[in-house]
């Protein structure tokens, strides 16, 4: 199942073109996600990338930031959301119709936490690519983004499987290189299981299908 | 600094709270039932054949915590065991009240002899978890129960001694007057407060500061930031708010260098005391930081340690954690009212 389910009543209707991209958006947007991704890989850094876009214009990007801050919380998603803050503080622009107008571009579906915040501040679609079985936070391990939690913020809609399958592979060349030394993970059927709780991603369905398939109309 | 009466008389007004554990679905469930048959063992010295060949045609994998055998309590029986034949919803029986053993068993390799006339019983569908689980399972049919012996203190009130509560009310004593020192600036009223229990030492100090220039400042979220700072990460700057603060005496750096295993990393072995339940961001930054327990007063209707979520023994989650709740309750759930 793809965890793409929306609240329609939080759509107002002349949101709704914005909130369908079109493919060759999607394609756009999201192969700069992998490009980040990719950079990220090669400098030994957990490879998910992501960026925010608003009127058609990139207001933030992030890569894991974990390591260097010592605080666990500092993924990709909530580095980016700093940078839309900033971006919003430095144009005198209001952060919540900033937000309201924006999406989320990332290679690895948000965790828990990341799906939360994107809640709290109140952006309405992400798109990403492949799952975290780990971690996940819009349908995987809790469905953050579209349970009804009336003080969390707004529920926000998610295209999912865009490039997956290339999105698991990079995660798993990462655990790879990562720590040759560790005990070889259980591995089951499309599930890699890498040592020291790290991230575990499935891929659910292959890109191809998906992309069509999950852009479901809204009404 | 308030003064000194006033101080005790807030403390008093507060003494009267008790630490509630917030346990996971799976412990606090209600006994379920499943139906299954049992038979009178009419001859005892048949028990061991009977139960190895009833194991085998009916091996009940999926309730290890099941006696098979049980003593009939009541004296005037004139068999003293009876024991489990099967589930219910192993055998296809149509009228339940005529069963035969026959119907119950098709082997016919089955030697019945010693066994009586089948009969129904209801047995608990799952291991009992806590102590009142197992005495209400254990009316039903016996079972086996490994006890958490933390857990059963807990829920009698019995885990924290006096001292390990004055304690507690000295940490969210802080944490409830972070909250006010953030309200005082046009916050929310959260206050939180990492501790090193190791050393008894305070880590961080923080408010909710989403009100200020951060929407994603909750008092947590800022807590977990400071603690990051004192290990000489962290992200932000709170310059602008006093009374969020990290400990960076040289007591607390030599007792956390003291450590066996090595320098401090995150919030790994810290506790959390916040004023109230924390939300599903703030729970899930928790459990990537690796806290070691949280405590707080009151709950919050998004909550996500208890409420909404119960993060802190989510399945499939790698890292989890103890909660308790109703920590000074009182002045916790004041702070939400102004």
């Amino acid at each position: 199942m793809i965890p793409m389910e929306m609240e329609a009543e939080s759509v107002k209707p002349e949101k709704s073109n914005f909130l369908q991209p079109l493919d060759s958006e999607i394609q756009r947007w999201m192969s700069k996600a992998f490009d980040m991704a990719l950079e990220a890989l090669e400098n030994g850094e957990v490879p998910v990338g992501c960026l925010m876009v608003y009127n058609n214009e990139i207001i933030g990007k992030g890569r894991n930031e974990v390591n260097e801050t010592k605080n666990a919380t500092r993924h990709a998603e909530m580095v980016a959301l700093d940078q839309v803050l900033n971006w919003c503080c430095c144009r005198e622009k209001d952060p919540k119709e900033v937000c309201e107008q924006t999406v989320l571009y990332v290679t690895v579906e948000p965790c828990i936490m990341c799906a939360a915040a994107l809640r709290l501040l109140h952006i309405p679609l992400v798109v990403y690519g492949c799952k975290n079985e780990r971690f996940g936070g819009c349908g995987s391990v809790l469905d953050v983004s579209s349970d009804h939690l009336p003080h969390t913020g707004t529920s926000f809609k998610c295209i999912a499987g865009y490039r997956a399958e290339e999105a698991v592979e990079m995660l798993k060349m990462f655990y790879k290189q990562e720590n040759p030394n560790a005990p070889k993970p259980k591995v089951r059927k499309d599930l890699i299981s890498p040592p020291d709780g790290a991230v575990v991603i499935q891929v659910k369905r292959g890109p191809q299908d998906e992309e069509r398939e999950t852009i479901a109309p809204l009404s | 600094m308030e003064p000194q009466a006033k101080k005790r008389k807030e403390m008093d007004k507060c003494d009267t709270w008790d630490v509630l554990p917030v346990l996971s679905d799976e412990q606090s469930r209600d006994t379920e039932l499943l139906a299954a048959y049992a038979a009178p063992i009419i001859e005892k010295r048949q028990t061991s054949r009977l139960v190895k060949e009833l194991s085998q045609i009916h091996p009940l994998p999926s309730l290890q915590h099941i006696k098979r055998v049980r003593a009939c309590k009541d004296k005037s029986t004139p068999h003293p065991l009876e024991v489990i034949v099967c589930l219910a919803s192993d055998v296809q029986v149509t009228d339940c009240k005529g069963v035969m053993l026959t119907d119950l068993i098709p082997s016919q390799s089955f030697d019945s002899s010693g066994l009586g006339v089948p009969f129904l019983v209801k047995i608990p569908a799952n291991p009992p978890l806590t102590r009142p689980q197992f005495e209400k399972a254990s009316k039903h049919w016996p079972t086996s129960f490994h006890e958490d012996k933390q857990v059963t203190s807990a829920l009698r009130g019995q885990l924290f001694t006096a001292d390990q509560k004055a304690k507690m009310q000295e940490y969210m004593t802080a944490a409830v007057q972070a909250a006010k020192s953030g309200e005082e600036m046009g916050m929310d009223a959260v206050g939180a407060v990492i501790v090193d229990p190791e050393s008894e030492q305070i880590a961080a100090v923080a408010h909710d500061c989403k009100r200020g220039s951060h929407p994603l400042h909750h008092a947590v979220m800022v807590c977990i930031d400071l603690v990051a700072c004192g290990q000489g990460g962290g992200t932000y700057d709170y310059e602008k708010y006093p009374a969020c603060w990290f400990n960076s005496s040289e007591t607390f750096r030599n007792a956390c260098n003291g450590k066996e295993n090595g320098l401090p990393y995150i919030c790994t072995g810290y506790d959390l005391y916040v004023t109230r339940e924390p939300c599903v961001m703030c729970a899930m930054a928790l459990v990537h930081s690796r806290i070691n327990r949280v405590f707080y007063g009151a709950t919050s209707a998004d909550g996500a340690l208890g409420t909404k979520y119960k993060i802190h023994c989510q399945k499939d989650l790698n890292h989890h954690f103890e909660v308790f709740k109703g920590v000074m309750l009182n002045a916790c759930e004041a702070l939400e009212k102004k």
